[in-house]
């Protein structure tokens, strides 16, 4: 399976622009979503995903026809997006004396609850989003939240390609770094929250290319006896990581990532820059 | 390729634990939709649900563990499966939800969280998956599939591929869910998409009937031991059914309607038949999504009647969401184990509260009492907020 370009939102790098590849800051991510109307229905990893997945078309653009019936999707996301101010609002609404009281919930919480909010929390929502702003219909797959659900939907992908009538196959993955749900995940693997790093990356794949800019080889998966973070925590988006700076540093190499549910899976990559 | 086959599944459902339950209720036209009992639900528009109430508490806080630990448990051992650590499991399931008590003291005192046990929200997806593989003892690859309502199935679908391509010779998929807490069905309720019929609840999912107002929310697990056909035959299993075929696709039209043509759920069926190399008359049965909302039925059975032409009048419509209500993203789980009841009694469960067919929503429906009727080829259609479109071909098992 070749990787013909390469984009995302980089959790700490410089931009990068270069041929087939392209790498923006955080801070660019809201100004790429193509259709504003929805931009009430996102999560900020949905912008994330929104973000990559523009940025790949503009890499290597495909025709409408490609992408509605010639075009898969894969996402893995993050944890879900919950909001901080929308659950400090909640808290603060549904209690007495310290404590939940549903009498407090159902007279102030309820009527000024967000129905948006379900969206936001809907770890599905990326894929839909993706497919809705680029035109993609045919088949897909959506999972969350570790590097390995990454790994997977990546080997599937290179299924997908050799069984199904697929030419290309839009893989990606979104992080949000900063939430209270994925703080409470971090505390409990000891990662301190200014390690993790919002970020989405996305690859256009095809099993045959005329000037890819590398090649996936085998997958290997198996368990580990104990999970330890990397330095820089990037969740979903770990393996993706590497395997751009694998691609960037023209490297031939065979890249691990461990998740915490105790899962592992090596990938092998040749870099053709 | 291989031949691919389900020899073992377990089922909670409302009805209860176990997959015999299971077919008692659905198969003896028995609605389990009643008044929330877990938390109050005093004041919001929806009063309703298909709660479990008794279920196998297997250390787990969050119910949707518990629910998939029995469920996998009856399926290893329907299934004859002595030695299984090395499979890998495949689990549509859905989001975690914060327990309204725990929100209000971790925002109060954000350093009461114990983060050391895992029990400490409505678990995130790689603890849950891990805690559950330290339970049933699996020490093999897992992924959690995401795709709302549609997930089981694909996660289903999910083994089904990369069994018939070699990839692995034996997997366990399925889902679990449930949204049944304060702050799920809270959320639900603003959204206004589930019933509100709070006075008579067994009659309140009403599947392609006039004056349908809405889904009824459900819980409960479904999860199939799947298998090659070489693997099955070498522990000396009888396969229950085979899987034949799998499609999806994606609508790529609106975060909550399905496609008003329903292009989505035609592309789909088709792709699941094409994989199959089945005709469309081929197909005996197809169990629907139908959830009961004004907007998903009929656009369901249009793409129904375009996929199968004449050959939608002649073939059944199974809706179990008519009694069980909508198990979210182990709804489609939850209803192939219905299809593989359904071809193992040559029978189609009536469904329920249908009396009245919506124009557009004209089927071969099985009003009233169910129906005995000869089985071969069954579709299921499993179709999912942000329009994701799942659809799996069972063929019956009786003369594998």
């Amino acid at each position: 399976m070749k990787i013909l370009a390469i984009a995302g939102v980089a959790p700490f790098h410089e931009e990068l622009t270069q041929d087939k590849i392209k790498l923006v800051k955080k801070d660019q991510a809201q100004q790429l979503v193509a259709e504003k109307k929805l931009l009430k229905f996102m999560s900020k990893q949905d912008r994330l995903a929104v973000t990559a997945a523009h940025l790949l078309m503009s890499c290597h653009p495909l025709s409408k026809e490609e992408l509605e019936s010639q075009t898969g999707l894969y996402v893995a996301t993050g944890y879900s997006g919950f909001e901080a101010p929308a659950l400090q609002v909640f808290s603060s609404k549904s209690q007495s004396d310290g404590s939940f009281n549903y009498q407090s919930f159902i007279s102030h919480t309820y009527p000024s609850f967000n129905p948006l909010l379900t969206f936001h929390c809907l770890p599905s929502m990326a894929l839909f989003h993706c497919s809705h702003q680029l035109g993609i219909r045919k088949n897909y797959l959506s999972t969350y939240p570790s590097a390995t659900s990454f790994a997977s939907i990546l080997e599937y992908a290179d299924l997908e390609l050799k069984t199904r009538k697929l030419k290309y196959a839009i893989v990606g993955s979104a992080f949000d770094a900063n939430n209270p749900l994925t703080h409470l995940v971090l505390k409990k693997w000891q990662i301190a929250p200014e390690k993790a790093h919002d970020t989405s990356l996305f690859f256009l794949l095809s099993l045959d290319a005329s000037e890819p800019l590398a090649e996936i080889g085998s997958f290997k998966h198996q368990e580990v006896s104990s999970y330890t973070h990397t330095e820089k925590y990037l969740g979903v988006c770990e393996l993706p990581w590497l395997m751009a700076e694998s691609v960037l540093m023209k490297k031939s190499s065979t890249l691990e990532c461990i998740s915490p549910d105790l899962s592992s899976c090596e990938i092998q990559m040749r870099s053709f820059l | 390729m291989n031949r691919v086959v389900i020899t073992g599944y377990g089922v909670v459902s409302p009805y209860g634990e176990g997959a015999s339950i299971f077919e008692e209720g659905l198969f003896g036209g028995k609605s389990c939709i009643r008044k929330v009992q877990r938390f109050s639900t005093e004041g919001m528009p929806t009063q309703i649900a298909a709660e479990v109430l008794d279920v196998s508490n297997h250390g787990f806080k969050d119910i949707k563990l518990n629910m998939a630990v029995s469920s996998v448990k009856e399926a290893l051992k329907n299934a004859k499966m002595k030695e299984y650590s090395s499979l890998p499991i495949y689990i549509g399931m859905g989001l975690e939800i914060f327990d309204a008590k725990e929100l209000v003291e971790f925002s109060n005192n954000p350093a009461s969280a114990n983060v050391e046990d895992p029990f400490f929200l409505h678990t995130p997806g790689d603890i849950a998956i891990r805690e559950l593989k330290n339970k049933l003892g699996l020490k093999s690859n897992s992924l959690i599939l995401t795709s709302a309502c549609a997930a089981s199935t694909d996660a289903i679908g999910y083994a089904y591929r990369r069994i018939k391509y070699g990839q692995i010779p034996a997997a366990i998929a399925g889902g679990t869910d449930s949204m049944l807490n304060l702050i799920g069905f809270a959320g639900f309720n603003k959204l206004s998409a589930m019933s509100k019929k709070n006075e008579t609840p067994t009659q309140a999912s009403t599947p392609f009937n006039k004056g349908r107002d809405g889904f009824v929310m459900g819980e409960g697990a479904a999860f199939f031991v799947i298998e090659s056909l070489e693997s099955a035959q070498s522990h000396g299993v009888t396969p229950l059914a085979e899987i034949v075929g799998f499609g999806n696709s994606l609508d790529a039209y609106s975060p909550s309607d399905p496609h008003p043509d329903g292009s989505g759920a035609v592309a789909a069926m088709q792709e699941a038949l094409a994989d199959a190399e089945l005709s469309p008359n081929k197909i005996s049965a197809l169990s629907a999504h139908a959830t009961g909302t004004p907007k998903n039925d009929p656009t369901e059975s249009n793409a129904i009647r375009t996929v199968f032409g004449d050959h939608a009048r002649e073939m059944p419509i199974m809706a179990s969401k008519s009694m069980i209500g909508h198990l979210i993203s182990a709804s489609g789980a939850v209803e192939i184990a219905a299809c593989l009841l359904a071809m193992a009694r040559q029978e189609i469960h009536q469904t329920l509260n249908l009396k009245d067919v919506e124009t557009g929503c004209e089927l071969r429906h099985v009003m009233g009492q169910n129906l005995k009727h000869p089985i071969k080829y069954m579709l299921k259609n499993s179709f999912a907020f942000g329009g994701q479109n799942s659809c799996l071909v069972l063929r019956n098992g009786s003369d594998l």
